[in-house]
């Protein structure tokens, strides 16, 4: 028994090539569009972190100010006083009723 | 279902006569007609697509694309050692779309509460179409409004100035002004190199407005501005206009200026004029708070300016150090006018002379000068012409060209009168007796930070201009200003040596000499064997005392106190005393 093969008219698989191309470059413009939005979205809030970061820093930076810190420790009553690296002393010597042995003393004042 | 049951079924037949050409035609006229409207469509897709496609394309983008200027944020002002002194944060302008605004009230409520604008004034802004209701809207105002979700509101990009520690350096740093360009300081000097570029963005708008920013185009990207690093130290600075203010309470002078110079290079390490602004809010002060005294303005610089007589006659060797000059009692008569001195000295050697700031003394020194040698000497130091520093609005200052002197003035210019002199040009001339006899130019700018490389200011200097015999000796006698026989006994400073000179002069006023305001000042370096700093203090019009020994030289103490405790300089022992350090 011979079989015929129907033959299927050309423009049939290109109209469903056609068509799956067509559906994926919708699909994929509508992929790019969401990313889009959820990029924008992403950055949006990335700007506003970079800002809250820049805020916080700038308040930082005012608060420890010196300016700043010496109206706080005047308005909390604290002494604010920068310790001294050195120190100049006079040297005075002392004068001892009894002998020195030959030990020299001084003193400072 | 319905069916013709006239026409026999079977092969088409054609109707007989010349009805089947009469069909033929119509079916060509047909065919023609559909071919005609298919070639109009195709011709003007060709037209629309092709020929006029650039219009149509500018067009639709008009509609779908929104050019926005992308703001460049300003470079960062640091000082010597890092620390910030300006920086740009980033901000909002709001603006309302009225036409997307659903309830009016309560949109002009919150808008009123955190933005703290009266209501009636939003109420009015609202009435145009796209009013801007606020510029600058820090990111916590910006959050309230977001988390109220108003509709219509649309927030824009933008920086704002932020000088973190206030008034600390302000004259030197400068302000911007609303749109963030330089208008004092540094920040107008160096405006260029701050500011960087503005870039300019198309952003994708879909059909409810809403931005979207990776489907756009930029055009152009914005620039961030380059950062400075100043010669500025923020410690010295406040260490010094901590103490401008106690001069200022002390005293309650009209002004004060104080500028704190290494020697060698020519930097600024801190710059003072009372009184000040905060850059944060410029427009708060005066034109006289914002203005750079140390810098744009003069004055008659009195005895200090005795040094340059001093080293000019040293160098020219018209006198020793030793000989002895006489003073006249205290009252001169020379040139037709009599030339006073504050105490009445008999013969002083000339060391002496400058110790105790005898005008008499100096003076005849310099005749023996002579005019154009003074006026050569004098010049060699750069009065009369700007230092070069890098800030705005320096002058010149008054010292005539010799052919404009009058007979009397070789008697007045060597003792600092009839000459107009910057806080700048005196501090420089008192480094070029520390570094060795050098004429620096004052300078702000240390550093600008590029992406690149980091490009250093190097030092200008000209000169030797004094051999080193006379500084050895000049700098011997300054010391001893500042000791019990010297006028600045209360700039001394135990374990220091210090080399200054005092100055007081009157005020010219309405054409003659003021009897009442004054102006006291010092200036000096130290430590002597290896100048770190020049520190000149001025004093204008103070109030109780007026003797730049009295008013001056205790600030310098104070301020030269703690800058040697801050670079941790031990002081000099002799043989009574001893130098500790301190845990």
């Amino acid at each position: 028994m011979k079989i015929t093969r129907r033959k299927i008219p050309l423009w049939i698989p290109n109209i469903i090539l056609g068509s799956i191309l067509l559906l994926t470059y919708v699909l994929l413009t509508c992929r790019i569009t969401a990313l889009g939005y959820r990029i924008a979205s992403i950055s949006k809030r990335y700007e506003e972190l970079k800002s809250w970061n820049q805020y916080y820093k700038s308040r930082i930076l005012s608060e420890s100010a010196s300016g700043r810190i010496q109206t706080k420790a005047k308005a909390l009553n604290l002494s604010l006083e920068i310790p001294q690296n050195w120190a100049v002393r006079e040297i005075v010597h002392v004068e001892r009723s009894q002998p020195s042995h030959g030990k020299v003393e001084a003193a400072t004042r | 279902m319905w069916k013709d049951r006239s026409r026999p079924m079977g092969k088409w037949k054609p109707p007989p006569g010349n009805a089947h050409i009469q069909f033929r035609k119509r079916l060509a006229v047909l065919e023609g007609t559909i071919l005609f409207i298919v070639l109009l469509i195709v011709a003007q897709l060709v037209n629309l697509q092709i020929l006029q496609h650039q219009k149509y394309a500018a067009k639709a983008d008009n509609i779908q694309f929104v050019s926005k200027e992308i703001p460049a944020q300003r470079g960062t002002i640091y000082d010597r050692n890092g620390k910030i002194l300006a920086l740009d944060i980033s901000v909002k302008t709001v603006y309302a779309d009225t036409k997307n605004i659903v309830d009016i009230d309560h949109t002009i409520h919150v808008l009123s509460k955190t933005l703290q604008i009266p209501a009636e004034k939003i109420r009015a802004k609202l009435k145009e179409p796209y009013p801007r209701i606020k510029r600058k809207v820090t990111i916590e105002e910006y959050d309230k409004l977001i988390d109220a979700k108003l509709k219509g509101l649309v927030f824009e990009d933008d920086f704002q100035r932020i000088y973190p520690k206030g008034i600390l350096g302000s004259h030197v740093i400068g302000c911007v002004n609303v749109d963030g360009e330089g208008i004092e300081g540094t920040e107008l000097q160096y405006n260029k190199i701050l500011a960087g570029k503005k870039g300019i963005i198309k952003w994708l708008r879909d059909g409810r407005g809403n931005y979207l920013s990776s489907l756009g185009k930029t055009l152009s990207l914005s620039e961030q501005g380059k950062d400075i690093y100043l010669t500025i130290d923020e410690h010295i600075q406040h260490i010094v206009e901590e103490e401008a203010e106690k001069g200022w309470k002390d005293f309650s002078p009209h002004q004060i200026s104080i500028i704190v110079m290494d020697p060698i290079s020519g930097e600024i390490l801190a710059l003072v004029n009372k009184p000040a602004y905060n850059p944060n809010n410029p427009g708060a002060y005066s034109a006289e708070h914002r203005r750079n005294y140390a810098v744009t303005d003069l004055f008659e610089p009195g005895s200090i300016f005795k040094i340059v007589t001093a080293a000019a006659a040293l160098e020219e060797k018209k006198v020793r150090i030793n000989e002895p000059i006489h003073c006249e009692g205290g009252r001169w008569f020379v040139r037709n006018h009599y030339l006073h001195d504050t105490h009445s000295y008999g013969t002083l050697t000339f060391d002496q002379v400058i110790i105790k700031s005898s005008n008499i003394g100096t003076v005849k020194v310099a005749m023996r000068l002579g005019e154009e040698k003074f006026y050569d000497h004098v010049s060699r130091f750069g009065f009369g012409k700007k230092t070069g520093i890098d800030l705005p609005g320096e002058i010149q200052g008054i010292f005539r060209p010799l052919h404009q002197w009058s007979g009397y003035s070789i008697t007045a210019i060597p003792i600092g009168q009839e000459v107009g002199v910057t806080c700048l040009q005196a501090t420089r001339t008192m480094a070029v007796l520390a570094n060795g006899g050098y004429l620096v130019t004052p300078h702000i700018l240390k550093d600008i930070k590029t992406t690149e490389k980091i490009a250093r200011q190097e030092p200008q200097k000209i000169g030797p201009i004094l051999s080193s015999e006379t500084l050895e000796v000049l700098n011997k006698t300054l010391a001893r200003v500042v000791s019990e026989e010297g006028t600045a006994t209360r700039a001394q400073i135990k374990g220091y040596k210090i080399c200054g000179k005092t100055g007081t002069s009157q005020k010219f006023v309405g054409g003659r000499f003021s009897h009442s305001l004054f102006v006291g000042s010092f200036i000096g370096f130290l430590p002597l064997e290896k100048p770190r700093a020049v520190i000149l203090v001025k004093v204008d019009e103070p109030k109780g005392a007026y003797y730049g020994g009295v008013v001056a030289a205790p600030l310098f103490r104070e301020i030269a106190w703690r800058m040697m405790q801050y670079w941790d300089i031990p002081p000099e022992p002799n043989d009574k005393t001893i130098a500790m350090k301190l845990p």
